[in-house]
Parts: structure tokens; sequence; C-alpha cells
């Protein structure tokens, strides 16, 4: 028994002795070191995967949004009858997660906007797209003159492409101001003789310059002072700003929502930046030189300066009831340039007004004319005229249903959305561009 | 005063002991974060996805079809949207190689 105890007694002693023999260096330390630099590069590696993870989480979120405001805008462009114009409509689009959103649609003038937005946790996204509903002119002449006991004549270089209606159904080639006609015109078959031009359809009576200040976009903000200086957000209200009298604008940069209504004669400089805004007054002026991109919708007339250029897409429009039976004119100046349509016509023509547009000489269309007073072509252009008479000033006096020097060509197929086809309401939508 | 010289045995267990335990807990939160929060397969099948619709799109062949691409397998499938007639609806279901969903992505297509 002595002995055991005296065993245990030494194995403990050497247990003990060994335990606290200690070792030459600071290994505790070293260990708290070693600790310290892993739990660092541990929350390092650790908060780079957080932010690697939210810029995914980002990722996905933007492309779910993108793909969502995708699949609304087709939605809108192929059914618009699902969105009534002025209203707000929200709904989900396969009934499934993340998958909601909101399409507004309103006119904009001669085209609508269809603003599309969605909202993906706390991620959102909103897009504005122009379109329009008379983008086919497949059925539309590329001279259309109304039945008269004038023939068309042609005369000098006048070139003229595709199917026609013109009176007699042929033109007469003519020597005028002692030259020979050395220009082309259609083959006997592609020319038709002439019916009557249509008046207008009902659905645009939204463009009467009676109605059309009845139908500004909903939620709009009036304002009668200096227009907003920058492009003004589609995704923001409609800003319209308002000019009792006679006015001139003479710089600045007036572009996006926004639409400038004048009561009398507005008129801007070379030095005025425009785009994508509608602009309604009595009469409106450009100076020579502009350059811009809008739609103008005047009671009296519209009057450019001679080397402007009306960007795609453009419009002039004079559509009146014309009850104080005053005429109407649209004149495009000397090199000046218009892609878009263009639209001069009087509900209540009458011997007294003459609606009559004018294409000074080197001008060029890109698009489409409607006129059921004269149109007087000096310049090209490449689309469809639908006119009830065509005009010619020369020297010895007016010459109707004549066309001298000038050219209607026939669009490529690019440029065959530039002029709306207004006598024909398509059911379905086609995008003309992204708005901001 | 006693003067300490060195580190007891103890002492050296114990530190390798947090040492330990410090990497183990490390590899373990590194490692659960990484398998928790990494969405690039789904990033890649957007990629895949949207670079096939514009392509159908292009070339008109709306056919359904299933191919595998980066270790991923693609399910293309088409029917007639709900709200119109006129628009299709493509439906790209993005699979792993355990046959777990990664993503699945519509595209309404119309069809004039």
């Amino acid at each position: 028994m002595a002995f055991q105890f005296k065993k245990g007694k030494l194995e403990n002693h050497l247990i003990s002795r060994f335990l606290s023999v200690r070792t030459g260096g600071g290994v505790m330390l070293f260990a708290l070191f070693i600790a310290v630099v892993l739990v660092l590069i541990t929350s390092l590696i650790l908060s780079m995967n957080a932010m690697s993870s939210r810029s995914n989480d980002i990722v996905l979120r933007k492309h779910t949004c993108r793909t969502n405001i995708r699949n609304a805008i087709v939605l809108a462009l192929a059914k618009p009858d699902l969105f009534n114009t002025g209203q707000t409509i929200s709904f989900s689009l396969f009934d499934e997660f993340d998958d909601s959103v909101s399409v507004t649609r309103n006119f904009w003038g001669l085209y609508e906007t269809i603003f599309v937005s969605t909202k993906v946790q706390d991620h959102s996204y909103s897009q504005t797209v122009l379109a329009n509903t008379f983008w086919d002119n497949s059925d539309l002449p590329s001279l259309w003159i109304n039945p008269s006991q004038f023939k068309c004549k042609a005369g000098g270089t006048t070139i003229i492409e595709g199917k026609c209606k013109v009176p007699g159904g042929r033109f007469e080639k003519t020597t005028l101001n002692k030259t020979p006609f050395t220009g082309t015109v259609p083959v006997s078959s592609m020319i038709d003789n002439t019916d009557r031009i249509p008046e207008l359809p009902d659905y645009l009576s939204r463009l009467k310059f009676e109605e059309i200040i009845s139908q500004l976009p909903p939620d709009f903000i009036m304002n009668k002072g200096e227009p907003f200086d920058g492009y003004r957000s589609f995704s923001e209200p409609c800003l319209v700003t308002y000019f009792a009298d006679n006015t001139m604008i003479e710089k600045g940069n007036i572009s996006g929502n926004q639409i400038i209504i004048c009561n009398g004669v507005m008129a801007f400089s070379a030095q005025v930046n425009i785009k994508d805004i509608i602009i309604i007054a009595q009469s409106i002026l450009f100076e020579n030189n502009f350059e811009g991109s809008l739609q103008s919708f005047a009671r009296d007339s519209i009057i450019t300066g001679d080397n402007c250029t009306f960007s795609y897409p453009s419009a002039f429009v004079i559509y009146s009831e014309n009850n104080n039976n005053s005429s109407g004119k649209i004149s495009l100046g000397v090199d000046s340039k218009l892609s878009g349509t263009i639209l001069c016509w009087s509900i209540h023509p009458t011997i007294r007004n003459h609606f009559i547009i004018v294409l000074s000489e080197k001008s060029r269309v890109d698009g489409n004319v409607f006129c059921n007073g004269y149109t007087e072509i000096n310049g090209v252009v490449v689309g469809h005229v639908i006119t009830r008479n065509t005009l010619l000033h020369l020297a010895g006096g007016a010459h109707e249903n004549t066309l001298f020097n000038c050219m209607i060509a026939e669009p490529e197929k690019i440029n065959s959305q530039y002029g709306l086809n207004l006598l024909s309401d398509k059911e379905k939508l086609k995008k003309v561009k992204l708005l901001k | 005063m006693t003067k300490v010289e060195g580190t007891t045995l103890i002492e050296s267990l114990v530190a390798t002991i947090i040492i330990l335990s410090v990497v183990g807990i490390s590899s373990i939160i590194i490692s659960g974060s990484l398998r928790s929060h990494t969405s690039l397969p789904e990033l890649q099948a957007i990629s895949v996805s949207d670079s096939l619709c514009e392509q159908i799109i292009k070339e008109g062949a709306f056919s359904e079809r299933e191919f595998s691409k980066n270790g991923l397998k693609y399910s293309v499938s088409f029917s007639t949207y709900s709200y119109s007639q006129s628009i299709l609806k493509m439906n790209v279901v993005a699979t792993n190689s355990l046959n777990q969903k990664v993503g699945s992505f519509n595209y309404l297509i119309p069809n004039y």
C-alpha cells in the first residue's frame, strides 16, 4: 500500500512537472495573434462575398425589371385596346412572382405614348415608347389627286414613281417655260383613273385645332412662365406652357414632355433646341436654319424659313373647322427638310378659303403629305402626296394639277414608316422610338 | 516577483484549440456563405436566355428545344399568351446538373 501510495504521488508529481514545463517562446500570444488574423481574413472574405452577392442581386432585379418592361411594351403595342387612353392599368404579366407592371397610354399629337413601369423589391424601372397606329402605307398611292377637269401635267425634270391615282388615269407630258419634259412618269399600268379622296376619318377629330386642347394628357401641370429648360422626362407629368400673346422664343432647350400653347403667333429662332414636344398656336413660324423634332398644330399657318431641318418624327398639322372662313397655309422653306407627316385640311372647305401646302425649291419631305386644298411641290417628296389639286406658279400665272421640276419617289423600306397613313387606323401600334 | 520565461504545455494546448476553432468556424462560415449567396448560374442563365430570345425572333424559328451550355440545361417552350392570341409566350427554364431549377424566364413575342 505504501509503495502504491508513493507510486501515485510520483505520477502526480511528474504530470504536474510536465504540465508546468515552460517553452522558450510566447505560444499563447502567437495563438491569439493567429486567431485575430484569421478573424480579420474571415470578415474580409465575408464582406466581399456579401458585396458580390448584393451586386448579383441587383443585376437579377434589374434584369427582371427590364424583362417586365419589354414584355409589357410588346403587349401594349399588340393589344392597345386593353389600355384606354388616359388611364393607368396595373396587372401581373404571367400571374407569377415579381412580374407586376403598370401601363399608361396617352395620345401625343399624331402619335401615342406608352408609359410602362415596374417595381421588383426595392428596384423600380420605367420606359416610355412613342408609337402609332397609322403605319400601314401599303394601300396609299404615291400621288392621289381628286377628280378634276384638269388632267395632270408633268413638265421639266419631274420624276414620279409608284402607283398613282390622277384625273383621266394618265400624265400629260408637257413643255413648260420652254423646257421640254425630260423626267419620268409611271407606266400606264401603274396609273388609275382617280376617285374622290375621302374625308378624314372620325378618329382623327382629336387632331382638330378646336379639339386638341381638350385632349391634353391627364395630370398635366399648367405653367404661365417660361417653358422648362431641358428635356422633361415622360415619366413626369406633362408641362403645358401657355402664352396669351404673340411670342418669340429666342434661345433655350425646350424638349421632352412639354406642350407649348400660344393664343397668337408663336415664333422660334434658330438658337432654340426643340425635341419631341407639341406646339399649338394660331400661327407658328420658324426662323432660317432652325433644327428640331416636333409636332406643330396651327389654325392659320405654319411657315418655316430656309435651310430648316425637322427630324423624324415631326408633323405639321392644320386641321380646323375653319369657322371664320380663313385660309390655312403650310410652307416648307427653300433647302428645308422634314421627316414625318404634313396635314393641311379644312373641315368645311369653301371656294373662298384655300388650304395650301407649299414645298419650296430644294425642299425635301420624307413622309406623307395630305391636303384637301392645293399642294405646290417644288422639291422632293419621298413618300405619298394626297391632295385635292396640285398647283404651280410660273411667271405666266398659276397652273392647276401641273408638276414641274419636282419629284415624288417611292420610299425605301427603312423610310416607309416616316409618313403616317392617316386614312388607315390599324388595331396594333408600331414603335417609333424610345423616349426618355 | 516571479519572472515568466515561457508558455506551459497546457497553455500551448489551449492556444492550439483556439486556432483550430477559429479556423474551423471561419471555414464553415465562408463555405456556407459562398454556397448560399452565389448567383452566378442564374446570371449565366439570364445571358443565355436573352441571347436565345433575340436569336429566335431574328430567325423566326419558334420550335421547342432543349440544350446544354456551360453545365446548365435549358428547356425552351412556346405557348399562346393569355391576354392576346397574337402574342407568343416563350418560356426558358434553366436547370443545373442536380436537376434543380436555376431560373425561369418568360418572353413575349409579337407575331406580326
